[in-house]
């Protein structure tokens, strides 16, 4: 590495950083979404694939 | 297809877009060669190391605008009578946020080229000043969408929104170069941006991180738009559930007026 | 053509509420021409720099004015539930969009002009090529209008509608302030001929601005 190796590995860590993060919270917040739907009764799955095919179905107006 | 067989597809999806993105970064920063050959900054002869940021900052700004795109067919869609339906609403929002997480990494990635390339952080470059137009368009967007509402409000309102900003970014960038042509300080832009990519490894490379950070959107927006489903349909179900508790107790007592 | 009938009836009320109620006269115009003033304590008003950007600060100053113009625009459909008047009154998406984005175009020429005369007295430019300011001025405050008006109906009723618009407004306008600055820089240093093209992307802006706003406007008013 020449001498704008700071440059280099600041991106690179950036990078690592923001996507690691969003990746981090997006996985944790579906993990509690996942118990919190099998606490309410049905499995999240189940409930995603149910809302998904009752807005395809209906026309919202 | 089984929810469970799903999630595996799902795991499987995000397995593949860690390994194909480390791979990447493996490949850029310790396989490729410098550009240039040798100590190619000081002598002079080519970019040195610093295009290596290059290898990330290519795919995140191909992925914004795939991003973006992928919003605006969704709005579309969402607009079209025939296939009106939450969910494209749901990946429209989904999608213009990873935008402007991609749009910023790239702004920020360019800058920090830039610096040791251009000699400065930001250039008015056109290409540059689009990108930092898109932001604020996409930022604008994401807070539209944050105001509540029913979801139907909001898919209307945001997917109108949404062809809106897109319909701005031609006109945006035919703007901007024409505005950058006109008085262009050539000092900034010397041989040093040229960038030859003629070794196979670079290509690859590039073609790698490309694929590789295309994959992680793939993985991301996916999950996003199932955390944005179950974040909604558990909001239903409590105001039901809140509803039912109530009805429930104006059931237990009669007498007392009830308004709910 | 009751659809450009209609748009005047709502144009003739938005700008008689103002009429009466005095806001954009007392209150956005003062402040456009407030902005100009600011400028100049920002910028060294002894230095040759205020005649060189006038162009900008002047677009700049009719942008601002422009955001408040359309919340105001809109907090008068907010109050006594006009929305639902103006919604039951069976008029068309279309002429209630093309009426008051036209009553805000009446409202911002008026204020560009009040504008164009501080930026004469207090920058000390030369106000020259008025064939070429005229048609620029139109072309970019229909954009603006246009724009505005949709935006104002997305935010319209929201708590956060006084912060939001400016952030929606704002960056779709960009092309519009260096297209119209561009030009009336150009008129401004005598080289007409090379305003031309930036009207053509003003004009084409407005056009594109105003297509959508006729089309989307009854979904809004309707829906959101």
């Amino acid at each position: 590495m020449d001498r704008n190796w700071p440059y280099v590995a600041t991106g690179y860590l950036l990078t690592a950083g923001v996507l690691g993060s969003y990746t981090t919270w997006l996985l944790r917040k579906l993990r509690r979404a996942d118990r919190l739907g099998a606490a309410a009764g049905g499995a999240p799955q189940a409930a995603i694939a149910a809302d998904a095919g009752a807005s395809a179905g209906e026309r919202v107006s | 297809m089984s929810a469970q067989s799903r999630s595996v597809w799902q795991t499987a999806l995000g397995a593949v877009a860690a390994l194909a993105v480390g791979a990447t970064v493996v490949m850029a920063l310790f396989v490729v060669p410098a550009d240039g050959g040798r100590d190619a900054f000081v002598r002079g002869t080519g970019q040195g190391d610093a295009y290596r940021l290059l290898f990330l900052h290519v795919p995140s700004a191909w992925l914004a605008y795939l991003a973006f795109g992928v919003t605006a067919l969704a709005s579309l869609l969402w607009l079209f009578p025939r296939t009106r339906a939450l969910h494209w609403d749901l990946l429209a929002g989904a999608s213009a946020e990873l935008g402007v997480i991609f749009t910023g990494l790239t702004l920020a990635l360019g800058s920090l080229w830039g610096k040791p390339i251009w000699g400065q952080w930001w250039a008015w470059d056109a290409r540059l000043t689009t990108t930092a137009v898109l932001f604020f368009l996409y930022l604008g967007y994401l807070a539209l969408r944050r105001v509540g509402g029913s979801p139907e409000q909001r898919a209307m309102r945001s997917s109108i929104a949404a062809l809106i900003a897109f319909a701005d970014v031609p006109i945006v960038h035919f703007s901007v170069s024409w505005w950058t042509t006109l008085h262009q300080d050539g000092s900034v832009f010397n041989a040093k941006m040229q960038i030859h990519i003629q070794d196979t490894s670079m290509q690859a490379t590039l073609l790698l991180g490309v694929a590789a950070f295309t994959v992680l959107y793939a993985y991301l927006v996916l999950r996003r738009v199932q955390l944005l489903a179950v974040e909604e349909g558990l909001a239903e179900r409590e105001l039901e559930a809140a509803i039912a508790q109530r009805v429930a107790a104006a059931g237990a007592r009669p007498r007392e007026a009830v308004s709910i | 053509m009751t659809i450009l009938s209609d748009a005047l009836a709502v144009a003739g009320k938005d700008l008689r509420i103002e009429a009466r109620s005095r806001v954009t006269l007392g209150q956005i115009l003062p402040f456009g021409v407030l902005v100009l003033l600011l400028f100049a304590f920002a910028l060294d008003p002894q230095s040759r720099l205020l005649p060189n950007v006038a162009p900008g600060l002047f677009w700049i100053a009719v942008l601002l004015a422009a955001v408040l113009a359309v919340s105001r625009s809109f907090a008068v459909e907010s109050e006594h539930g006009a929305r639902d008047a103006l919604r039951l009154s069976g008029i068309d998406g279309a002429s209630v969009f093309l009426g008051k984005a036209g009553a805000i175009v009446l409202e911002l020429l008026a204020l560009e002009v009040v504008l164009l005369i501080g930026t004469f007295g207090l920058y000390n430019v030369n106000v020259r090529g008025l064939e070429v300011l005229i048609p620029t001025a139109v072309a970019a405050t229909c954009g603006i209008a246009a724009t505005g008006t949709v935006y104002g109906i997305l935010a319209a009723g929201l708590r956060v509608r006084e912060t939001l618009v400016p952030l929606l407004v704002l960056p779709v306008t960009a092309p519009v302030l260096l297209g119209a600055t561009r030009a009336f820089d150009d008129a401004l240093t005598g080289s007409t001929g090379d305003a031309w093209p930036w009207v053509q992307l003003l004009v084409v802006f407005a056009a594109v601005y105003v297509t959508a706003g006729i089309v989307a406007f009854e979904s809004l008013l309707e829906e959101a």
